[in-house]
Formats: structure tokens, sequence, C-alpha cells
């Protein structure tokens, strides 16, 4: 038996140097948002809440002794806590509510960790994850309630309690998808050292078409564009794992386009977007109003941010979810926004590197599915925000207000954490290990 | 008060910044290839047989009566090495560090790999400061200890 | 398991992704970033507005043109002690219809916004305060000018012709500058364009104020001597031309100086033909009446048609009546300027200096030569003409004690408008101080009355 204690204990250090120091940054952060705002600081004890529950949530994890991915916790709690900074500006009770998901998703992240042993297993669930998501969708679609007249319906409500189907179907989503790729690479067993000669058939991958596709038309009716982008964006992504040619890629993103032409035709609600972010100053929609006001918010911004606290965000609308890059971008400027898209980005490094160096075939894939989701919401987001792509709603991960938002992505990231737990390593034949 | 939030941002915008380089440099360490750690004997069967006569068999030994010359160590699909009793393989050594090295197969090959070890490792009389493909009959001095590579 | 080397390449695509969104954001925050700040959609200019305190424009002497004072408790309000005086030079702060004149242009400085915005020392004053503009203007000069023009419409300005400096720069029919917001919808309906400045956006027809560029010409080229006699019977051929002068009986024999004194229409229609047009056309450029003139405020072009590309008929016209060509009152007085200066055409200015908070002056203008209009002998005999004009010419209403002034005057028809009044000269005229030039909208057919009121100018800037 080789136990490597060394490197867990190092790994261990670092996880709570690096919370410690995250959690240092984000106080300070919090701290200066109140002498920004002109509050009273002694509401600042209340940001300890974040690096506190994550720091428990390290030891927590630490139960059973393996060596597991250290530097993703870290970087999720400090977006967390810039998170909590911006919102105090935005909206004082949204803050407060965040406090509590933030607090509750991280219990849900350990739980997660700590129910799900073998995360392998939960391959077998996945024809029922596939089937649970298309439910809730379409549930959503026929009963649930919307934010505003014309929105999507986004939300499935209990008495006082509500959540977004959406977020948990992407999740389950991701099962299926694992699941049944994973599947189908068992059926094409080869030796181990030994590269597979064909990769699986487009015709393997038949109901996934389906099943996305039906995901796809329901956003789509809806116009909730944003769940519409992730879900597309996750399934090319697993399309191209799963098959490897590129040419599938590009004839979906083609449908994709053509799709998009189509709406852009016939719904008035696509053509107002695309309208918007080819011209937002001329454009009277009301939406040209929010990108306006989102460019406007970087450009105040400038390289150093106006600090933290002192933005003026009073005119920027949903500023606590789809636009809060926008207030980061404004109180923080360009090296601000730089550090949140380098966390981002080695966030999702740290995800694929999972992914990679996973065993099992459907941790892997599942791995993979969950990095492209992240990967995808934060990319779509920050480039309709910036103007890049059309703006669509979607919340930034960690950052943005929502308490289903926080709690799902929370959950992946214990799934993460569970699957890099795994022994894996260079035993695996034909891949350098970084 | 102007003054203080002025100060205030900048100091926080470097304080990130910190962080950002702290987990990249992680990262890069991680790249460079700290050990990874083999599978606990416990939990599952590793893929990849182990090469069945494949050993290593002592040379010189500072400590005879622990570990005298001649001694042979078989070599598993991972192997530890180190001073620590954790290890696969305990060296009896002052010289060598508490986890000196691991010796894994790929392939079909065994790679020995220094895990950042104080005094080195020396594959027939090289500095090794990553990692190397063993070939039969490889003299590896570990601290004050030389084991030969057979198979 | 051969899937995983598509996981890497998959995972690349997407972190260059990240890597693509530094284009936008650089774009956004660091490449067009003080556009955004600047634009119209942005609400934080105007809260940065309110937390800057604004400079105070003053005369040259140090009296105060406009400054920010407070009002009621926690607000502030522009006021402007000149009033309806100074209002087109100094302009206006409105809330709601936003900034013009001296206001507007010099809005830089009188919010040091350029430095607000960059400063580290923002971060230790109590609150940022702009900087103060002088102005070359002479405020009671200005106000006298101001009563005397009373309400007619026209302009008077003012200029000092060694330095270019405007001492007054009127223009009537004016508005009040603190109330612009409240009277804006009563301002634009007025037929009487009470927001133009007529001193230099309003060109007008200057009857005879070709005949200044007539007699340089003639003086400068040595085609003519003051002394030169000319035979004016009333009307005559000049060049197969018909020309009348006034009075019908004609002027008899009469000198140059008489001739520009008494604005004798044959001897400068003889003069003019004699030059040709080419050579007027220059003596026209060198005045500065063809380019783009500069100002601190708005100014237009005068137009002055190409009197080469004119028929003969028109040439005449142009030189005697002015027609096709049309000056504003600015442009006029600079020419008065120019030949006061001894030849030396200078750069008119209004903004004379920029100081900050402190006292410390940032900028300050510089007189600036444009160049000569005619040599200074030529200036010398020009402006002995003028003085006799002045003496005993049309323009002597112009005349006050004690100062031998300069000047000519006469009347122009505008259609619609009528006989305008208009004067240019200067003072004293052996030494000038003071060029002045006025023009008076309707102001009856000859040039008594805007002599007159440029008479009370002299008095009032002399004494």
């Amino acid at each position: 038996m080789v136990s490597v204690r060394g490197s867990r204990d190092s790994g261990a250090q670092l996880e709570r140097a690096l919370l410690l120091l995250g959690g240092g940054v984000v106080v300070i952060g919090f701290l200066l948002t109140s002498l920004g705002m002109g509050e009273s600081w002694v509401r600042t004890v209340r940001i300890f809440l974040v690096p506190g529950a994550f720091l428990l949530a390290s030891f927590a994890l630490d139960g059973i002794h393996s060596p597991r991915e250290r530097l993703i916790l870290p970087m999720v709690a400090l977006l967390c806590g810039v998170g909590i900074c911006c919102l105090w500006l935005v909206d004082d009770w949204q803050m407060s509510k965040q406090l509590l998901w933030i607090t509750l998703g991280a219990a849900l992240l350990v739980g997660t960790y700590h129910v799900v042993p073998e995360p392998a297993r939960l391959g077998r669930y996945k024809y029922l994850c596939g089937a649970i998501a298309a439910a809730l969708i379409v549930v959503t679609m026929i009963w649930g309630r919307a934010a505003t007249q014309d929105g999507p319906k986004l939300w499935l409500g209990f008495g006082p309690f509500s959540f977004q189907p959406a977020e948990a179907a992407k999740l389950l989503m991701s099962i299926f998808l694992a699941g049944f790729l994973a599947e189908r690479f068992k059926a094409q067993r080869v030796a181990p050292g030994e590269r597979s000669r064909a990769s699986p058939s487009i015709r393997y991958m038949g109901p996934v078409i389906l099943v996305v596709g039906l995901c796809l038309a329901m956003f789509v009716l809806q116009s909730d564009l944003g769940a519409a982008m992730l879900f597309f964006g996750l399934f090319v992504a697993m399309l191209y794992v799963g098959v490897g040619r590129l040419q599938y890629v590009l004839m979906s993103i083609a449908l994709f386009l053509a799709g998009a032409g189509l709406a852009y035709q016939y719904s008035p609600k696509v053509a107002s977007r695309v309208s918007i972010w080819l011209d937002p100053w001329g454009s009277g929609d009301y939406g040209a109003g929010q990108i306006r006001e989102s460019l406007l918010c970087f450009g105040e911004g400038g390289i150093f941010g106006t600090g933290l606290g002192l933005g003026m965000v009073g005119r920027l609308p949903a500023a606590s979810t789809d636009l809060i890059f926008a207030v980061i971008g404004e109180q923080m400027g360009m090296l601000g926004c730089t550090a949140i898209l380098l966390l981002y980005a080695m966030l999702v490094y740290r995800s694929f590197r999972i992914a990679w160096r996973s065993e099992d075939a459907f941790s892997s894939l599942l791995a993979t599915a969950l990095a492209t989701v992240l990967a995808v919401q934060t990319l779509t987001i920050i480039g309709g925000v910036t103007r890049l792509i059309p703006l669509t709603g979607i919340t930034l991960p960690f950052v943005s207000y929502g308490g289903s938002s926080m709690a799902t992505n929370l959950v992946a990231v214990g799934l993460l954490l569970a699957i890099s737990r795994q022994p894996g390593g260079s035993s695996v034949p034909g891949v350098t290990d970084i | 008060m102007d003054f203080v939030l002025a100060v205030g941002k900048y100091f926080f915008l470097a304080l990130l910044y910190v962080f950002v380089f702290l987990v990249y440099r992680a990262i890069l360490r991680d790249v460079r290839g700290a050990a990874t750690p083999a599978p606990s004997g416990n939990r599952r069967a590793h893929s990849g047989a182990p090469s069945s006569s494949a050993r290593l068999v002592v040379v010189e030994s500072p400590d005879v009566d622990r570990l005298p010359a001649g001694t042979v160590l078989p070599l598993s699909a991972a192997t530890s090495v180190g001073r620590s009793s954790e290890n696969a393989i305990e060296l009896p050594d002052r010289f060598a560090s508490a986890h000196h090295v691991l010796i894994y197969l790929t392939r079909g090959k065994h790679v020995l790999r220094d895990r950042d070890s104080t005094n080195g490792t020396f594959v027939n009389g090289t500095r090794i400061y990553s990692e190397v493909v063993l070939s039969a009959g490889d003299r590896l001095e570990i601290g004050t200890t030389i084991l030969e590579y057979r198979q | 398991m051969d899937f995983r080397p598509n996981v890497r390449k998959l995972a690349i695509a997407l972190l260059c992704g990240f890597l693509v969104l530094l284009a936008p954001l650089t774009y956004w925050q660091v490449l067009v970033a003080t556009r955004l700040q600047a634009s119209s959609y942005n609400e934080r200019a105007k809260a940065r507005r309110k937390a800057i305190r604004r400079g105070s424009i003053f005369d040259r002497n140090g009296g105060v043109l406009a400054e920010t004072q407070p009002f009621g408790s926690d607000l502030e309000e522009r006021v402007y002690p000149l009033d309806e005086a100074a209002a087109h030079v100094v302009g206006y702060y409105a809330r709601v219809h936003g900034r013009d004149g001296i206001e507007r242009t010099q809005d830089d400085a009188l919010m040091a916004l350029g430095q607000y915005l960059t400063s580290p020392k923002r971060l230790f004053s109590p609150r940022w305060v702009g900087c103060d503009v002088m102005l070359t203007l002479d405020a009671e000069a200005q106000q006298a000018a101001h009563v005397e023009l009373g309400r007619r419409r026209g302009a008077v300005v003012a200029v000092d012709p060694r330095t270019g400096e405007i001492l007054v720069m009127v223009s009537a029919p004016s508005f009040h500058p603190a109330l612009v917001d409240e009277e804006w919808p009563r301002i634009r309906q007025r037929g009487d364009a009470p927001l133009l400045n007529r001193a230099t956006a309003r060109p007008y027809r200057p009857g005879g104020a070709l005949q200044l560029i007539i007699a340089t010409a003639a003086i400068d080229l040595g085609a003519a001597r003051a002394s030169d006699t000319f035979t004016c019977r009333g009307s005559a051929d000049v060049g197969g031309m018909p020309v009348d002068c006034s009075p019908r009986r004609g002027h008899g024999q009469i000198s140059l100086t008489g001739a520009f004194a008494q604005s004798c229409r044959i001897a400068l229609a003889t003069l003019a033909t004699r030059l040709g047009p080419e050579r007027l056309d220059e003596y026209i450029r060198r005045f500065g009446w063809r380019g783009a003139p500069e100002l601190e405020i708005p100014v237009r072009r005068s137009a002055v048609r190409e009197l080469t590309a004119v028929g003969r008929a028109d040439f005449v016209a142009a030189c005697l009546d002015g027609h096709g060509v049309r000056l504003t009152p600015l442009a006029m007085c600079s020419a008065a300027a120019s030949i006061a200066n001894g030849g030396v055409r200078m750069q008119p200015y209004l903004v004379r200096s920029v100081a900050d908070v402190n006292g410390r002056v940032l900028n300050q203008t510089p007189p600036r030569r444009l160049g000569r209009v005619c040599s200074s002998w030529a200036a010398a005999e020009l402006g002995a003409l003028m003085t006799s004009a002045v003496r005993r010419g049309t323009a002597r209403r112009a005349g006050i004690s004690d100062v031998e002034v300069a000047g000519i005057a006469g009347s122009a028809e505008e259609p619609d408008v009528g006989a305008n009044s208009w004067f240019l000269g200067f003072a004293p005229a052996d030494s000038p101080e003071v060029a002045v030039a006025v023009v008076i909208e309707d102001g009856g057919g000859s040039g008594e009355q805007a002599a007159k009121l440029a008479g009370g100018v002299f008095e009032a800037m002399l004494r």
C-alpha cells in the first residue's frame, strides 16, 4: 500500500492557506465597499460567513483520507465573496439572501461529496436523470412563473419556495450525457495501451440529439435564450468529445445559425435582441438601455476601477443577476475584470484536468460536462455583457444573485471534487499528465 | 477619506493578483510533476498488470542489518521508495528523503520519478530531476543506498 | 478510453474563449473609456459636475462676469452681474439647455475636468474647484456700450489694435443668461433672435466699407496719393458703367481725402477700376475677410465674393455698395484695428488668462500677429484720411472733445431689414488705443447713428 501522506498534507495546507488569503481579500473588499458606500463598517462582520463556510467545508471534505483537487474550492470561495461585495452595492437585501444561499450551498457541496462516494455509480441513473430534466423543463414551461410580464417562465414555486428548474436540469442533463456516452464507449472496449481504431459513429448519438433537441426547442419557444445557449454548448461539446470529428461540430453550429436566422425572422424578441446588439446607442428598445448602461459601467471603470462601493450602478437593470459583471467592471476596472477572468479560466482548467485524469469513463465525461457548463455559462454572460455577443439572460456562476444557481453550481463543484478523489494519473496510457 | 479609498482600491487589486498568482504557481507545480498518488490497494484494482519479474536489488546499503546487500525488492505498478515507513520500500538511510522516489509502470515500462528529494537521485551517475525510463541494469543511487534495476 | 484527447482539445478551445474576452474588455475599459465617460447617456457626468465648484469668469480688471453662488441650503446657481450686457460673450450655463459662449468653450478649464479625473490631489481637497478664466473684456465699457445701443438691434465691437484683445463685444437684442431655462420657449419664439451674437455670427452688408479696401490698396500701391484730385460731376461713366454720386451735382474737384471723407462714389469707382479686381481681392485677403476666423467663441466667416469672378457691373456695385460683400462686425473692427496698428493685423482674442484656484496662472494668451495689410506709412495716410472723415465728413458724429477720432461711416441697404448704419474707426488718431466697429440695424439712411454710438464708446473708454 502506498499512501502519499506527505503530499496530502501539503495539499490540505495549500487549500487552507489559499482559503485564508482569499478570505482576507474578501473581507478587505467588503470593508472597502462599506467605506465606499458610507455604511457603518460594523456590518462588515457578516462577510466572515463566506470564507468561514468554505473553510469549514474544506475540513469537512477531508473526512475521507484521499488526495483530491485542492485549488478549486479557494477560487470558488473568492468568487462568492466578490459577488457578495458587489451585491451589497446593488441590493442590500439580496446580498443578505445570497449569504444564506452560499452557506446552504457549501453544505450541499459537502453533502454531495460524501453522499456520492463513487461518482461512477451515478451513471446508472442516466436515463432517469434525462427524463427528469426534460420533465422539469416541460413542467416549468406550462406551470412556471415569470419574473416579468413577457419574460420567460423560469421558476417553479411551492408555497414560499421557488427554484429555477433549468439549473437542476443542466446537472441532470450532464449526468445523462456522460452516462450515455460512457456506455457507448464501454461497448467498444479496447485493450489498455491500444488506441481504438474507430470512434463511435454518429448513429449512436441519436437519442441524445432527440432529447437535447427537445430541450432546445422548449427553451427557444420560451425565449429563454440563455439556457438554450448553455444546453446547445453542452451538447456540441459532448458531441465532439464523443465522436471526435470536427465536421459534426460544424454541422451543429450551422444548424444553430440556421435556427437563429429563423428565430430572427419570426420572433420579434430575438430580432430585438440582435438589433440591440448591433446598435445599442441608437435603438430605443428597453433592452438597449441594459447593454448601454453595462458598457458605460465598463467605461467608468477604466483600468483601475472606481473602487469598491463607489460605482454608480443605480441605472443598471438586472445588476444583481445578468449584469453583475458590469458592476465588477465599474468598481474593479480592467485589472479586476482580468483577474476574475483568470480565476474562471483556472477553474475551468482544473475542472477539465479532473476530467482527463479520471480513470473511469463516466466520471471523466461527467467532469467534462460540468466543466463545459461552467465555461460556456461564464463565456456567454461575459460575452453578452461586453457586447461581444448578444446579451442573454444567464447567471455568472458563484457571483450572480440566485439561490438555484448557487446551489446547483456548488453541487457541481462537490461532484467535481468527488470525481477528483479517485486515484488516477499516469497509469492511463497515452496521455501526458498536465 | 478619499485617500483611504484610493489606497484601498489599489491594495485590493494587488491582493487579488497575489491570490491569482499563487493559484497559478500551484498549477505550474502540478504540471511540472508533483508525484501523483498511486491507487491505494484496498479500493480498486489498477489497470496494467505488473511486469512480473521487475525488481530492485540492493547493491550497497548504509545499514546492512536492516537492509543487507543482495535483498530483492519487488516492484509493483506503483512503488514508492523513501525513508518513511509509509513507503512500499522503506530505506534505513539517513541521507534519503522521507519520500524519495516513485517507480511506476506505464505502457510496460518502469519509470522512475524523483519526488523533490533533498539529496537528489542518481541513475547511472546522472542526477535525475524529474523522470526517467529504467532499463535493465540501471544503477540507482538514493541517498547512500545503491539499488540495481533488474527485469 | 480514447476520448480523452478530445477532452483536451475541448478544454483548449474553451480556454481560448476566455482569452478572446480580453479584447472587448480592453476596448471598452481602455481604448474608448474616456468616450464612454463623456457620453451623453452617462448620468454620472451630471453627478460629477455637481461635485465640482465651477470656476469664475472675470473681466480684464478682475470684475466678476460669471460666478457660482449658493442658492438655498444645498443648491448652487450661476450668477451673471452684467446680465444682458455681456450675455453673448460670457454665455450661459443652464441645467436643461446646456452651455454656450465662454461658459461652453472654456468649460474644461472652468471645471478643471482634465485634472479632476486623474489628479491624486483630488483625494485630499474637500471639494474640487475649477479654474478661473479672465477675459479681455472691459466690463464698464461693455456696460456703457450696451446702454448706448439701448433698444436698437445691432452690435458693437471694440478691440485694442496693439494686441488684438477684445475690449467690448455687445450684441442686441440680448437675453438674461441666468434665466435661459425659464425663458427658453419665449426666447425661441421671438422674431429678433436674441441668442444670436450679432458681433460674430451675423454678417452685414457693409455698404461702403469696401471703400477702405480701395483706399488702402490705392495708397499702399501708390496708385493714388492723398493729394490726388478727381472730378466729380454727379454722374459719370466709369469704366463703361454709369455711376451716380450724391449730391446730384457732384463734388466738383475733390481730393482723395475729400472723396473718402464724403464718400464720393465716382472718385472711388474710378480708383477701383484703376486698381482692378485682382489687386482688390488681394487686399481683401490681407484684411482676413476671406479666411475662416478664429476666436474662443463661435464665429462665422464673412462672405466676400471674388471680385475677379464678377462682371464689371457687379464689380462696381460691390465696391460702392457692398453687393456680394457681407462682413461681421468683428471683421470690420479687425480691419480698423489693422490700420490703427500701423498696418499690422493682430489676432482678436477674448481669453486673457486662465488661473487655478490658488491664483497660479496656467495659461496666458500672447498677442499674435497675423500679417500685414499695408505698409506703415500707408496706414498712417489712411489714418489721416479717416481722421478727416470724422472731422469734416460722414463720420462726424463720432467725434469727441479732447481726443482725435479716425473713422468712416455709412449705411447699407438690406432687404427686409432696412438701412443699416455702420461705423468703423479708432482713437486716439495719432496713437490708437481702441478700434471700434458699430452696426445698427435699421439705423437710418446714414452712418450717423452708428458714428454717434461709437463716439459714446470712445468717450467711455478714453476718459
